[in-house]
Formats: structure tokens, C-alpha cells, sequence
């Protein structure tokens, strides 16, 4: 199967101005995502993974502000897009975000109905009626008892997860070709997680949506995505197939990811020493040196660029420049 | 719903018995001298004596109470001494003018603040902000009747762009009385250049009051609509696309909308007691320039009536604000 | 012994609940990056700094009256002018500064604790207390603040000290109300369990526990209404209720000087101008203090 590009994100630099300094938030990430694939995007808290998706939708939260990069969206640059081009046509229509906690990405004082049907009102060309009509539909499709009564309830009426199908049927009703979905069942009750997660891969399927899932957690990645990027203090360190990723990982921050999940041959969690740097002043060379096991001299003084060590499988580390080279 | 109705007039009431007595007590427990107030300090005894009588000075404090609430239930509030009229019957006069004052500013205010608010919100520190900010803060702490004297000198006597006071031109003569708003029953009685006249009077005091509560409303609708404009809804409608004015009004707004109503109950109260500084400078015959007349005057009834009256109408206004809520956020279930 | 590590272990169960405000060095950064905090405060330290040196400052006295200089126009002499009994506009001006000030001071100095202790005690206790508290408070705070000052200062009588009553029985039901809600909100953490359950007295648990955690909001609060006690009270003397004369009170000046208005512009103006300055300023602060304690605000940022 020839695999299309979708989104192509090259050398993306994001820096947040605060009181306390420039944080670099995003240190040149580069990152690709294939049609129809579901594409998990892990890392620690405040690595940059929701930066990156900030970044596509051209929503990155103030004092942030893109400062170089490309990100290729269907064969054009978005950062050359004019502002209100992207509202247009790429926002809501072409690419769309469930985000962490669906209660509070409701609007608390619209109902649940309308905050579906205008977004199909704004970007689908329908009256009124038909938008109402579609909404009841794509209720239903996100396996919502009695739609009609959840459509004219308000957000806070709902559980979180069944404010989390909410927000999935709102951002499927465009049939977007790019679902982001920001850590979407972190916040929800664990029964509740598989649900949803299972709910997004059907319908994902069915539609043909292609999926950049942003988790902390290794083990919907295992569990859900065809391919996979690990991001640590605004790099992207490493990215390959899941299977790649979890059964050999090569980037030493992915193995320490790995042996941080509890399994049932070792009972005992292994943490990854130090923790997140600050980026307002982040480590010279490879920002993961400080806390690596294997660091040598050079790690403090470059940094390493994105090698392919085996088909699809690339790394950023020192410890395979030779095996990159040869 | 109802139960939370009736237990939001049930301490409505109690306010209102709260204020009543509170009156009472200023009034009648800890008073300067009211009668030598009236009929001069070196007045013969006999005079005193019948004038304490004629006010009820006599009785014992808790008599005087009871006859107090019981005329209060009634809606009487006795004569006045200054005017020679009772004191209800003064306040259907004036209480009407500071209203209509009061309404007229507030809806100026209402319309700028909100505007404003919005504008300063979203172009956050940009020279609009700065601009609508240093105005506001102006506004908030300007001295209404000194602001009041200023566009006296300014706006009456060199500009001439407004009268120097009062509700209607002397050749003129007041409407025929229905509402007691003169911008109102002159249009029912078809008197277009009393509509005129009395709109041009309002210019003044309605400026003067309405900028400052513009500079009130204002600043709460900017906060409230920063702090709403962080909110991960306000995320999701971007994210759907929706253009920008819809994400602030329709998304934004109405949820920022809440404190804005607060705002505007209290800003009632600030509108009341700055009638009472606005009105004496300009002269404008309302229930705020009696309350003062009054208190100067030590003419006890009439304070009475006056704070009771303004009072009620503050305690009103922010039971309109608190049912408001309901209305507005869906979240509240009483 | 034992008491010892009781003590520690609530220590350190307290300061984990200590306020942000606390960090001293981020509140100075945050105040200088406000350029409006700093005009609000450089403009209330040249008003305290007036009000302390006024007899130093002031080129007359503000009280002796020269009728042979009275309605004299700004000049060299008088800078602001005099007024209808030939007193320096300026000087009186100067003076008034400390008038404000101590207005402002002793207004705050009665109603603070006043209204601290009444809120302690409601949240502390609840029950009954509390809401009679509270009622009483609701009570008061019906009254648009500017009337029911104006009908306590006509009862006790009209002159600048209980003007200051007035206002400060109009102001306490605030603070109460803020102090209930911070007592109520602390009470249920964790290290006032800890106190009670080594048998602290009440009295003790709210001085020295609940008090100073409710103090920064309390702070916050009356930075804010500052401003507002300096101009209820020019309102009042405007209205002949509060200061008498010859108290050099900016209200005071702007209400004898109305009637010169017109043709003596500067008599009313100039004094309309300190308090508007002075409101401005305290107003400025009260913001920039607010803002700064704002935990939202201070997330923002980092």
C-alpha cells in the first residue's frame, strides 16, 4: 500500500514569551503523518506535545508565538496561510480537536444540541433544520441514549463521558481529514476510558479520519495507534511503528518510558531520574543529557539529528550516529 | 425554582424590616435636636413641648416604634416639616425624577461599558485597552459632584451645550402627570418641545452619572470576559471554525454576561447615592436633592421616607439581579 | 517531646497552604512590571509624603484668613490662587492631603477589625451566631453606602468624626462577609483538625492560625477601598454633613467655593483635582495589588 502524506511538520520552533524568560518550547520538531493513520504523539507533561497540535490548528495560547517551521497540511504550508483562510477552511472543516477535559470544552451556557449544529452551520452550508437533524444522527453515532433529550440538556447535566462522546460527535460532523485528540481519556473514570477509546477507533475507521492522538500514556498508544513519536523537552526524539517503539526502543528517554510502565514481569517502576528541565534555559546539545544514562561527551555539545536505523524506525541520539552513517 | 423564590423574598423582607428599623433608630434613639432643628435652639419651652408632642416625641421608644411601622405598612411617613406636605406625597414627586435620571444614565452606561468592556477585552494591553482602562479608572475615581461643577463651568457657561441645571426650562410646564417621567409623558401628551427640554436637562446630570458608571460596568466586563476567554470552550468554538465575532458574542459574552449583572445591581446602588451628590449640583429636583435638603434640615420624616424609599429600591434591584441568574446560567438550579 | 513533632507536623501542614503573595520577590517584579501599580504608588507616596511635611511644604497658613487677598486669581505668590477669605489655595490643598489620610486611616482602623471579628466568629462558630450575624451585615449593605453614611452622620450629628463613624459602620459588613468566607474555607483544612485535635482553644486556633490566612485578602480588599472612603467622605463634607469649617477638607473647599464657581474658577477646581488624584492613585494601587495576588493571574505569567 502507497502511503499518502497528510501532515508534514518540518522544523517547528515555538517560543513562549513569559516574565521569566523565553521558554523554547519547540525546538525544531519534525514529524509526518500518513492518511488514515492513527499517530500517537507521547511524552512527559510540558514536553510540547500539545504545543505541536496547538500549532496546526494556529491556536497557540498566548504569550506563544510560532517562530519558524513549516507545517504542510494536504500540500500547503498553514503558516503561510492567511489567518482567517485557516478559520475558513482548515479549522473545523479539515482539521478539528477533542481535547482533555470534555466538561469544561463545553460551553456551559449553550446546549449541547446547538454546540453541535452550529459547527455544521458554520462550515457545511445547511440551514438551520438540517443541522438539528444531523446533530440527533451523529448523537446517535457516538452511542448516545436518548439524543434528543442529551441534545437539549446543558453540558453540566453530563457524566465526563458522555461529554467526551458530545465533544467527538461535534468535531466528526465536518468529517475533518485530522482529528487531534488532546489526551482524551486522561480526565475520564478508567471503566469509562476503553469506551471512548474503542467509540473514536470505530468511527475513526468508519470515516476514514486520520488521528494524531497526544497521550502521556504508553499504554493507549499499545493499545490504539499505527504509528508512533516521542517528544522530551520540545524535541522529538524518536518515532517508528508501535510495534518498533515498544518492543525496541532505541532513544534511551523511550526505554526509560517503557520500563516506567508496570508490568507483569517486573513488578517494580523504574522512574526516569531528574526531571523535566526548565526551558527557559534548556541543557546544551541534547536536551535529554542531564538525566541520561548512557550520555557521553557529545551529547552536551550538538544535537543529534533524526537517523533511520531500521524501515520507518528513526531515532535522534548520539548512540546510533555510526549505525545511521553506515 | 419556587422554593428558592420564596425564600429570596422572604429575606427580602427581612431586609427590608432590617432597614426600617435601622432608620428608626438613627432617627429617633440617637437624634440631634430635631425640634430646636426646626423652631431654633432658643425657643420658649411650651413651643417645644407641643412641637415633640405633634411628631410623637413624647412616647415611649417602643410606642413610637409601633406607630413608626404601622404608618410605614401604610405607606405614610407623616408631613414633612420642611415642606408642609406629607412626606409621600413629596416623594411621588421627586422619586420619579431620579428615576427617570437614573434610567436614562444607566442605560448610557450600559451600552458604552459593555461595549468598551468587550473592545478592551480582546484587544488586551493594545492602545485601546490602555486608553478604555486609564478612562475607567478615571471614571471610578472622579467625585461625581465635582465632575458635576466642572461640566457647569465647562459645558453650560462657555460652551453653552447645556442648561445650567433643573428639569425643564422655566416657560415651559411639566407634562401632564402619568408616569411621572417627563421624557414619557410629554410624548403621551404629544408635547415634543417638553420632550426636548427635558432630555436636554438630563444631558448634564445623566453625563455626569453615566460616565461614571460606564467606568464601573466597563472594568467588570473586561475582567469577567479575560478570565472567560481563557476557558477551554472558548478553544472548542475556535477550533470548530466559527468566526471570531461569534466566538465572542455568542460564546464568550453570554458567559461573561453573569458578573456583568451583578455589576449592574450595584451599580443601581452607586447610581442612587451619586443622584444625591449629582442632583444637588445641578439643581435637579429629585428624591436625592430632597434626602439631602432633609438631612439638613433635620426634617425627620422626610429622612425617613427618603432612606426607607432608596433602600427599597437598592434591596429591589438586587433581587431582579439575583432571579436574573436563572435566566442566564443554565448551572444554577435553585 | 511529643508536642514538638505535633507542632512541626502542623507547621509544615500550614505552609503548604501559605500564601502566594509571600513571594516577596516575584510581587516586586510583577508590581514594577505594571507601570500603573507604580504611578498608584508614587502617586499615594508624594500624598503621604505631602501630608507628613505639609507644615514644611506649605507656603501659608491654610486657616488664617487675609481678606484684603480674598478671590485673588493664580499667581506668583498663589500659585492655585486664594479663596473667599484670602486663604492660600495651595496650602490649604496640602494640608488637606493629611486630612484625607487620616479620614482614610481611622475609617479602616475602625471597621477592619470590626468586621474581622465579626466574620471570624460567624465562620468560626456558624449556627445561630452566624446567621445573625450575617443578616446584620445583609442589612447594612441594603443601603446604598453614601445614604446610610449620610443618615448616620445626620443622627449623630454633622462633623468630621462621625463622618468616620459612619462610613466605617457602612464598610464593616464587607470585610465580615470576606473574613466568614475565608474562616469557613480554612477551618476545614487539615492542620486546624490537626490543632484541635491536640486541644488548642478556639480563641487561639482563630488568632493565630485563622487571622493571618485571612489577613492577605482582607488586604487586598481595603487597598481597594481606600479610594472609595476618601471620596464618600469629600461627598459628605460637599453636602455640609461632614468636615466643618475651617478644616482644611478638599470636599469642604470644593462646596464653599461652589458658589464662586463661574468667576472664581479655581477655588472649586484645584481641590476637585487632589481628590480626584488621590482616588486615582489609591485606585491604581488597588488594582495593581489585586492582580498581583490574583493566583490566576500569577499561573498566567509563569
Amino acid at each position: 500500500m502507497v502511503q499518502e502524506l497528510l501532515l508534514e511538520i518540518k522544523n517547528l520552533e515555538v517560543n513562549f514569551y513569559t516574565y521569566r524568560g523565553v521558554v523554547k518550547a519547540l525546538n525544531g520538531v519534525n514529524l509526518k503523518i500518513n492518511k488514515g493513520e492513527f499517530f500517537g504523539l507521547v511524552g512527559e507533561t510540558g514536553c510540547g506535545k500539545s504545543v505541536t497540535a496547538s500549532a496546526v490548528l494556529n491556536l497557540v495560547k498566548n504569550p506563544g508565538k510560532i517562530e519558524k517551521g513549516e507545517i504542510i497540511f494536504q500540500g500547503k504550508d498553514l503558516l503561510k496561510m492567511d489567518k482567517e483562510e485557516i478559520r475558513k477552511n482548515v479549522r473545523g472543516k479539515d482539521i478539528t480537536m477533542i481535547m482533555q477535559y470534555p466538561n469544561a470544552a463545553l460551553n456551559p451556557v449553550v446546549n449541547n444540541g446547538d454546540q453541535i449544529s452550529e459547527a455544521l452551520i458554520a462550515n457545511k452550508n445547511i440551514t438551520e433544520d438540517e443541522a438539528k437533524k444531523r446533530t440527533i444522527e451523529l448523537l446517535k453515532d457516538v452511542n448516545i441514549p436518548e439524543p434528543e433529550k442529551i441534545a437539549r440538556q446543558y453540558p453540566h447535566q453530563l457524566s465526563g463521558g458522555m461529554a467526551q462522546r458530545v465533544m467527538i460527535a461535534m468535531m466528526l460532523s465536518t468529517k475533518p481529514s485530522l482529528l487531534i485528540a488532546d489526551e482524551p481519556t486522561t480526565a475520564l473514570d478508567v471503566s469509562i476510558q476503553a469506551q471512548v477509546l474503542s467509540l473514536l477507533k470505530e468511527l475513526v475507521a468508519k470515516h476514514k479520519t486520520t488521528i494524531l492522538l497526544i497521550t502521556h500514556d504508553l499504554s493507549v498508544v499499545a493499545e490504539s495507534c499505527d504509528r508512533v513519536g516521542v517528544m522530551y523537552a520540545g524535541d522529538m526524539v524518536e518515532t517508528g511503528e508501535v510495534n518498533q517503539i515498544i518492543n525496541n526502543p532505541k532513544h534511551p528517554y523511550t526505554k526509560g518510558l517503557i520500563n516506567a510502565i508496570p508490568s507483569e514481569r517486573s513488578r517494580e517502576l523504574i522512574e526516569i531520574k531528574g526531571s523535566v528541565p526548565d526551558l527557559v534555559e534548556p541543557p546544551s546539545g541534547c536536551r535529554f543529557h542531564p538525566r541520561c544514562s548512557c550520555v557521553k561527551p557529545i551529547c552536551k555539545k550538538g544535537k543529534p539529528q533524526m537517523r533511520e536505523i531500521e524501515k520507518n524506525h528513526f531515532v535522534a541520539c548520539f548512540l546510533y550516529e555510526k549505525q545511521g552513517k553506515a | 425554582m419556587l422554593k428558592y423564590l420564596i425564600k429570596r423574598l422572604m429575606l427580602f423582607v427581612i431586609v427590608i424590616f432590617g432597614v426600617v428599623t435601622v432608620t428608626f433608630f438613627l432617627s429617633h434613639v440617637i437624634p440631634a435636636d430635631p425640634v430646636g432643628a426646626i423652631i431654633g435652639e432658643n425657643a420658649p419651652q411650651e413651643l417645644v413641648e407641643k412641637m415633640e408632642k405633634e411628631l410623637g416625641l413624647d412616647l415611649p421608644v417602643g410606642q413610637q416604634y409601633i406607630r413608626y411601622l404601622k404608618g410605614i405598612v401604610h405607606w405614610d411617613f407623616g408631613m414633612s416639616l420642611r415642606t408642609q406636605r406629607p412626606v409621600s406625597h413629596d416623594m411621588r414627586i421627586y422619586f420619579p425624577a431620579t428615576m427617570e435620571l437614573a434610567l436614562f444614565s444607566l442605560s448610557i452606561a450600559i451600552i458604552f461599558g459593555i461595549i468598551i468592556g468587550i473592545i478592551s477585552a480582546v484587544k488586551r494591553n493594545q492602545l485601546p485597552d490602555n486608553i478604555s482602562r486609564v478612562f475607567s479608572l478615571v471614571g471610578i475615581s472622579m467625585p461625581a459632584f465635582w465632575l458635576g461643577l466642572l461640566f457647569i463651568l465647562i459645558l453650560y457657561y462657555h460652551l453653552g451645550l447645556i442648561p445650567a441645571g433643573g428639569r425643564l426650562s422655566p416657560s415651559l410646564s411639566s407634562p401632564p402627570i402619568i408616569s411621572g417621567f417627563y421624557l414619557l409623558d410629554s410624548l403621551i401628551a404629544g408635547e415634543f418641545r417638553t420632550f426636548w427640554d427635558a432630555l436636554y436637562h438630563l444631558i448634564g446630570p445623566g453625563l455626569v452619572l453615566g460616565w461614571i458608571q460606564t467606568a464601573y460596568i466597563c472594568r467588570v466586563t473586561r475582567s469577567s470576559m479575560l478570565e472567560v476567554l481563557n476557558e477551554e470552550y472558548i478553544r472548542t468554538a475556535r477550533v470548530k471554525g466559527l468566526k471570531e465575532k461569534i466566538v465572542i458574542f455568542r460564546h464568550a459574552f453570554k458567559n461573561a454576561l453573569i458578573p456583568v449583572v451583578t455589576m449592574i445591581g450595584i451599580s443601581f446602588g452607586y447610581l442612587l447615592e451619586g443622584s444625591v451628590l449629582t442632583e444637588t449640583v445641578f439643581g435637579y429636583p429629585g428624591l436625592g436633592r430632597y434626602a439631602v435638603n432633609s438631612f439638613l434640615s433635620l426634617d425627620l420624616n422626610s429622612v425617613i421616607g427618603s432612606v426607607t424609599l432608596i433602600a427599597i429600591c437598592y434591596a429591589l434591584s438586587n433581587l431582579i439581579v439575583d432571579l436574573l441568574y436563572a435566566f442566564l446560567d443554565p448551572r444554577i438550579k435553585y | 517531646m511529643n508536642k514538638d513533632i505535633s507542632q512541626n507536623w502542623i507547621t509544615s501542614l500550614k505552609n503548604r497552604h501559605s500564601s502566594e503573595i509571600s513571594d516577596i520577590k516575584e510581587t516586586l517584579y510583577l508590581i514594577k512590571k505594571s507601570p500603573l501599580t507604580m504611578i498608584g504608588l508614587t502617586l499615594i507616596l508624594i500624598l503621604v509624603i505631602v501630608a507628613i511635611f505639609a507644615p514644611y511644604i506649605a507656603p501659608h497658613d491654610p486657616v488664617t484668613m487675609h481678606l484684603d487677598k480674598r478671590l485673588a486669581p493664580p499667581s506668583k505668590d498663589h500659585l492655585l490662587g486664594t479663596d473667599e477669605l484670602g486663604r492660600d489655595i495651595l496650602s490649604r490643598i496640602i494640608y488637606g492631603a493629611g486630612v484625607a489620610l487620616k479620614i482614610m486611616l481611622i475609617v479602616l482602623a475602625i471597621d477592619l477589625p470590626l468586621g474581622i471579628l465579626l466574620g471570624l466568629i460567624a465562620g468560626y462558630f456558624g449556627g445561630w451566631i452566624d446567621e445573625i450575624i450575617m443578616r446584620i451585615a445583609d442589612i447594612f449593605m441594603a443601603f446604598p453606602r453614601l445614604i446610610l453614611a449620610m443618615a448616620i452622620g445626620a443622627a449623630l450629628g454633622p462633623n468630621l468624626r462621625n463622618t468616620m463613624i459612619a462610613i466605617a459602620l457602612t464598610m464593616w459588613p464587607i470585610y465580615a462577609r470576606l473574613a466568614r468566607g475565608e474562616t469557613l474555607s480554612i477551618k476545614e483544612r487539615t492542620f486546624i483538625e490537626a490543632e484541635r485535635a491536640l486541644g488548642t482553644s478556639n480563641l487561639k486556633i482563630l488568632i493565630s492560625n485563622i487571622l493571618p490566612l485571612c489577613f492577605s485578602t482582607l488586604i487586598v480588599r481595603a487597598t481597594l477601598d481606600m479610594g472609595n472612603i476618601i471620596r464618600i467622605a469629600a461627598g459628605m463634607s460637599f453636602l455640609g454633613l461632614g468636615a466643618q469649617p475651617p478644616t482644611p477638607d478638599w470636599g469642604l473647599m470644593i462646596s464653599s467655593g461652589r458658589n464662586f464657581l463661574i468667576n472664581q474658577w479655581w477655588i472649586p477646581t484645584f481641590p476637585g483635582f487632589a481628590i480626584l488624584l488621590t482616588v486615582f492613585g489609591f485606585n491604581l494601587l488597588g488594582d495593581g495589588i489585586r492582580d498581583i495576588s490574583d493566583p490566576h493571574l500569577r499561573r498566567g505569567k509563569k
